[in-house]
């Protein structure tokens, strides 16, 4: 007896089978579970769940999220807030529920779930809209929760005419078919409605790889700053730049902004392409770059010239920052030749300083690697200073335009997803595929006809049903009639 | 304009009062008719449930027409309104607390017309009335728009788009409470069961594909806005969180033929899904953080 031989074969097998079963999943298995309404269901629950989580809780937002000092601190910003529960929260990765491996793997079992399931019934549907079933049976009649008799006076023939134009009235489909002495009708309409589901679905992975291109593809700068009458360069390989040539802002009587909006000039290759008007809700696009209107402030221009009077810096420095004392507003600039680098201060809108005087700016001029600053000026307008051997002017206040400059090639292929799913769900859920059933009968002095459905649960149809089986019993023109029950059987 | 906006809201909300009243004692008509009936017998081929057809009381058709006079004065509210502001009447709250109510009544008009079940409405007035009266609580002067707002033709729609869905929510919602309060059988003379299920189906339908263009509107309104057609702003997430509960529903019911109680449950949580997007921008500020 070798080491290990099984004392009973039989169970020896068992195990092993159930061993393998255990440690390599059967493809049908895992075709069953993506293609199992209940783990999607389940999945769905987990989806919303998680959603709802990321809407009731604080979430860090993405600039954070990769650095642990800066994620670190914005604990500390919510942690009165949270109190105890702030590094649970944080642990269970609820501050960051939409960028949680959990959350893209519900989406991804989500996604292939809703394309095998499509793929599986695409041809089931084809099948129903191509090659419907002619023949009714006595036993499909006596079942179907709506269902009428009508006698007519009327020949086989004339009578499947006369029926045939109450459908095509009602825009149903007709198709007839010989089934022995009697005449087989389908009448249909919308039969390609039920596509929109499967478009429906579709969309929904469509607007995920639209996401997954948004994420992983292009580029956004939320704070391009530019003081007026400067040109920046848009950067990521573009070979674009921005110049912002003008700015007005105007406001409502009570104090909140009308409108604010940049006169913006677009560079390509240092030669002009276009130009426009940027406010919000109305971006300027170029070659696939779009620049939103997003913030402004105030700007002041600056210039800086050497010793023997060489133009160092003449531009406009945006002073977009709040100071520590949440009075002043700051900006900065470099002058990498001489290693400095200056801070421009100013009082901000509705503030003062008594430090900085109406009409002057304030200079904090450090050299490189140095924390103190090399000296502090306050300049007036138009009175040159010379610190390190620079000689700085204030020449006048202006204003900066912030913007949000954004390429984003997966926006397209979402509004692609967004379009199949809205026709997707308006075509499914407002022109519902409905399909009618109908014999004609020879009968003694005429002709009888059966009409059927098999709808169930509806009111709206059967009140439909009801209205069509009127149309066709006046088309087939003065006969008895004799109607089964029409509402929910 | 503003005055005459002013008088019509004042008009509708008397009006969804009279129509609830009317209602009321049309229910309480039919309780009193059915105890009479166990008192003095049930003749023969009598059906007590049939008094709650339209054609049932007097109380009922005074109900069903301050229903529709009520919708009509709420039409001419927002109208007025718009008139008045030059932009869509969805603004702030208490424009669009006004919209979902007319929503409300509007989606709730349709079903009537078609399934004629004017029991749904006992349900239904409330929760215009209740929205109406929190319009009465919040400013009503007309600010001016800030510029992310300053899009006309994507305000109006994206709102408009959004009153009918959660209109269509309330009355799946009126429906489903309908058919839980006879969850253990038929009782006060409510409509019949599967004719709720069916009704409160029938809203959903309705519904969700309105709630998908309101979603596909807004993220089309952010990507000009904001810049960006997804931020993950609670408003956001929050009518994210009704559209896959919603989903869930429909498959629910499609796939796993979930009927009667437990898909009304379902369709409570919808409710109060949408209950959680309408006010969330109060609660969680974000960009859609506008009073």
């Amino acid at each position: 007896m070798s080491v290990g031989a099984p004392a009973e074969p039989g169970l020896h097998r068992h195990s092993a089978a159930a061993i393998r079963r255990r440690s390599r999943p059967h493809p049908g298995w895992i075709v069953r579970q993506l293609t199992s309404m209940r783990v999607a269901l389940i999945m769905l629950c987990v989806l919303g769940l998680m959603t709802l989580a990321g809407t009731l809780l604080s979430q860090a937002p993405a600039t954070v999220t990769g650095n642990s000092a800066a994620y670190t601190e914005w604990l500390s910003m919510v942690r009165p807030k949270y109190g105890g529960w702030t590094d649970i929260l944080s642990a269970l990765g609820l501050f960051s529920v939409f960028s949680s491996i959990f959350f893209k793997a519900v989406l991804v079992y989500l996604s292939v779930s809703v394309l095998t399931c499509s793929l599986r019934r695409f041809s089931g549907l084809w099948r129903t809209a191509t090659q419907p079933k002619m023949i009714m049976t006595a036993a499909f009649f006596e079942k179907a929760p709506h269902r009428a008799s009508i006698a007519s006076e009327k020949d086989p023939s004339a009578a499947l005419a006369a029926l045939s134009a109450a459908f095509r009235k009602d825009h149903f489909r007709v198709a007839t078919a010989n089934d022995g002495d009697d005449i087989q009708i389908c009448a249909d309409r919308f039969r390609w409605a039920p596509f929109g589901r499967v478009a429906a679905h579709v969309a929904f992975v469509v607007i995920l790889i639209g996401a997954v291109a948004t994420a992983t593809g292009g580029f956004r700068d939320e704070s391009v700053v530019i003081p007026i009458g400067n040109k920046v360069e848009v950067g990521h390989g573009t070979n674009l730049a921005v110049e912002a040539k003008s700015f007005t802002d105007s406001y409502y009587p009570s104090g909140p902004p009308r409108e604010y909006s940049s006169r913006l000039a677009i560079y390509k290759g240092g030669r002009e392409v276009t130009a426009g008007t940027d406010r919000v809700n109305h971006p300027v696009r170029y070659d696939g770059v779009t620049f939103y209107q997003s913030f402004f402030g105030p700007a002041v221009e600056m210039q800086a010239t050497a010793g023997n009077g060489r133009v160092l810096f003449k531009q406009g420095v945006a002073l977009a920052f709040v100071a520590q004392n949440q009075k002043d507003r700051v900006g900065r600039f470099l002058l990498p030749q001489q290693g400095l680098t200056v801070f421009v201060v100013s009082p901000a809108s509705g503030e003062t300083d008594p430090s900085i005087p109406p009409g002057s700016t304030q200079l904090e001029v450090y050299q490189a690697g140095k924390q103190t600053p090399v000296a502090i000026e306050t300049l007036s307008q138009g009175k040159p200073t010379t610190i390190a051997g620079v000689n700085f002017k204030f020449v006048r206040e202006r204003e900066f335009t912030g913007l949000i400059v954004a390429h984003d090639p997966g926006a397209t292929i979402v509004w692609i997803g967004s379009a199949l799913l809205v026709i997707g769900l308006f075509t499914v859920f407002y022109f519902p595929h409905r399909r009618i059933r109908a014999v004609v009968r020879r009968r003694a002095g005429g002709s009888e006809i059966g009409v059927a459905a098999i709808e169930r649960r509806n009111a709206m149809f059967a009140d439909h049903f009801e209205h069509l089986v009127e149309d066709i019993r006046r088309a087939v023109s003065g006969a008895d009639t004799e109607k089964g029950g029409t509402v929910d059987a | 304009m503003l005055s005459l906006s002013q008088y019509c809201f004042f008009a509708s909300i008397i009006a969804v009062s009279l129509a609830l009243v009317s209602y009321v004692l049309a229910f309480a008509s039919v309780r009193i008719a059915r105890a009479h009936v166990v008192l003095v017998g049930e003749p023969a081929g009598a059906d007590v449930s049939t008094l709650t057809g339209a054609e049932s009381s007097n109380a009922v058709t005074f109900g069903i027409l301050t229903t529709w006079l009520a919708l009509g004065f709420l039409t001419a509210t927002l109208l007025f309104r718009w008139r008045a502001t030059g932009h869509g009447p969805f603004a702030n709250m208490y424009e669009f607390s006004i919209a979902f109510a007319w929503g409300a009544l509007l989606v709730n008009a349709y079903f009537l017309r078609r399934y004629r079940q004017w029991a749904v409405g006992v349900v239904v007035l409330p929760i215009a009335l209740a929205l109406l009266l929190y319009a009465t609580t919040v400013p009503s002067e007309v600010e001016p728009l800030v510029p992310a707002l300053q899009n006309n033709l994507l305000l109006t729609v994206h709102v408009a788009t959004a009153v009918i869905a959660y209109g269509a929510f309330a009355v799946a919602f009126a429906a489903a409470a309908l058919y839980m309060i006879q969850s253990n059988g038929p009782k006060w003379g409510l409509p019949d069961r599967t004719l709720l299920d069916d009704l409160s189906y029938r809203a959903m339908l309705v519904g969700f594909p309105f709630l998908t263009l309101t979603i596909v509107l807004g993220a089309i309104w952010a990507d000009v806005a904001w810049g960006r057609y997804w931020s993950w702003d609670p408003k956001e997430s929050a009518s994210l969180v009704t559209w896959i509960v919603c989903a869930a529903y429909l498959h629910a019911r499609g796939a796993r033929g979930w009927r009667g109680k437990r898909a009304a449950m379902l369709l409570m949580l919808v409710f109060a899904a949408s209950l959680f997007t309408y006010f969330g921008n109060l609660f969680f500020g974000g960009l859609h953080s506008y009073g």
